[in-house]
């Protein structure tokens, strides 16, 4: 074989479609879809399961029945009727500006995957904006009280950033009455399939916030919150790798971020104070064994322990002091 | 290349969870990507066919019986997939700016050899193979197939398979060294 043959065979041997990656949004999307379309033999288990539920169900309800001993059918829980909660200062680190983010770096809360200071600001959370005249337009959709989210390709001549091989998709953003009506927010790539806006409110202000119920390979949510600045520029003021709810849990006219995550079954509440993150976890204010497991009701406002043993007690969070209260779990 | 015992521990089971599925795509996801390009040379149709490859790995994981390798296993998928032109739609999650990594290609001592002009033009000679003989070619370079795989894999005979690498590296040579002139 000649020296020139050599030269090609090593080329192919390297590879010739080093672009052709299968990325970790492939991944995700074979994973949803796996969750979509439950395979044969898991549909078969489901329904053997049920099977085998119900017939336990059946001999615990025989055995436990209360044939004149009312005592047996109650949940009993040993629960404190108040529970303070301490919230302490987030320690995490700043993430700046573009930075890449290891996914092997520790997360800031055990379960939470977040793995900087999810709180940013204009500099940090920075939004570019590019020409209208730069994108072709694919598809966009009105977001209520905020504007219109866009989904685009760039035009080849086009200058604006892009840290992407090939030509993917892009999602942006208008808003209402902005000041250059020429321009848009650029902010990521991948389409809107799947993300909800909305406007809420997060610690005393009007937020928009952007969510993906299924984001993560773990299966984790990602919730973005933006706000304006007092020039009307839109920044990311919050993100975080896993559900997220507002509410004003202490009753100070500030809306706290209830953050659920699956991992390790976490609920954190976040308050913000002159720029900084507090937190307090609800799972250890309450006492939450490790074979129990606790969930947020946001309709109702309410934290469920559901105990292995198959007790169920519900809390409320009151501020002055912030505590949680046990209420009847019949009533929430 | 791969050691056959690697996913071994899939033969005889009859379901694999999500968490094996993940590992299998981080191990073979570029390179079954990679052949069905190969096989279509349509990128999108490529992305599609991949996906789908995992996909039916999952759901008929019981059907690996060990008799090759994990990677031949899903190449076959993917090859019956390319021919049947099954196509197939994701939703694409959004990955926004701040957690993008910035792809750059790991580029070798040969690849700075190479410019890119000559990367460019071996692609092009390679890709302009009949479908037949570009898939034996790449198939036994790129992915390290043994002739028998190849053969399983394709449906045909060893002597087939060489016949074909015989002829691939024949007209590649001859075009190769045409642009040299």
């Amino acid at each position: 074989m000649s020296d020139r043959s050599i030269e090609w065979e090593n080329q192919v041997k390297q590879g010739l479609f080093a672009d052709e990656i299968f990325s970790d949004e492939m991944k995700l999307s074979v994973l949803k879809a796996v969750e979509r379309r439950p395979a044969y033999w898991s549909r078969q288990w489901m329904r053997l399961a049920g099977v085998v539920v119900l017939g336990i169900v059946a001999v615990m309800v025989a055995v436990n029945w209360p044939y004149g001993n009312a005592d047996k059918a109650v949940f009993v829980s040993s629960a404190e009727a108040r529970l303070p909660v301490a919230f302490e200062p987030l320690a995490a680190r700043e993430m700046k500006w573009g930075q890449v983010i290891a996914q092997a770096d520790p997360d800031i809360l055990p379960g939470l995957s977040n793995k900087y200071n999810p709180l940013t600001n204009e500099t940090n959370g920075y939004i570019p904006q590019i020409q209208l005249n730069d994108i072709q337009l694919l598809d966009e959709r009105p977001i209520a009280g905020f504007g219109v989210a866009l989904h685009y390709t760039l035009k080849p001549d086009s200058t604006a950033p892009n840290e992407i091989r090939g030509n993917p998709d892009f999602f942006g953003f208008k808003v209402n009455g902005q000041a250059q009506p020429e321009m848009l927010y650029h902010y990521g790539t991948g389409h809107m399939y799947g993300l909800q806006f909305s406007m809420t409110r997060l610690f005393g202000q009007p937020v928009l916030k952007i969510e993906q119920t299924v984001c993560r390979t773990d299966g984790e949510a990602c919730v973005w919150y933006l706000k304006k600045n007092s020039e009307g520029q839109v920044f990311t003021y919050m993100q975080l790798d896993a559900a997220s709810y507002e509410r004003d849990l202490d009753g100070d006219g500030k809306e706290e971020a209830i953050i659920v995550t699956r991992k390790q079954n976490q609920i954190y509440i976040f308050k913000e104070q002159d720029g900084q993150l507090l937190w307090a976890s609800a799972r250890e204010a309450l006492k939450v064994s490790r074979d129990d497991s606790i969930q947020y009701d946001h309709v109702k406002g309410s934290f469920r322990i559901h105990s292995l043993a198959g007790g169920e007690d519900a809390y409320t969070f009151q501020g002055g002091p912030d505590s949680f209260v046990r209420s009847d779990s019949n009533d929430m | 290349m791969e050691s056959h015992l690697e996913y071994q521990y899939l033969v005889n089971t009859e379901c694999m969870d999500k968490s094996e599925l993940y590992d299998l795509m981080t191990a073979y996801g570029d390179d079954v990507r990679r052949y069905a390009y190969a096989i279509t040379k349509n990128r999108e149709q490529a992305k599609d066919i991949a996906q789908e490859v995992f996909l039916k790995a999952f759901h008929s994981v019981g059907a690996f019986k060990g008799q090759s390798s994990m990677k031949t296993w899903l190449f076959t998928i993917a090859r019956n997939l390319a021919i049947n032109e099954l196509k197939s739609s994701y939703v694409r999650r959004i990955v926004l700016f701040s957690w993008v990594k910035p792809q750059t290609i790991e580029r070798s001592a040969e690849m700075d050899y190479f410019s890119e002009q000559s990367f460019r033009e071996i692609r092009d000679i390679i890709m302009s193979l009949s479908t037949k003989l570009r898939e034996v070619l790449i198939l036994t370079l790129e992915h390290e197939l043994t002739m028998i795989e190849i053969a399983r894999l394709m449906n045909v005979s060893e002597g087939t398979v060489k016949s074909r690498l015989h002829r691939a590296r024949k007209i590649v040579d001859k075009r190769w060294r045409e642009l040299e002139l």
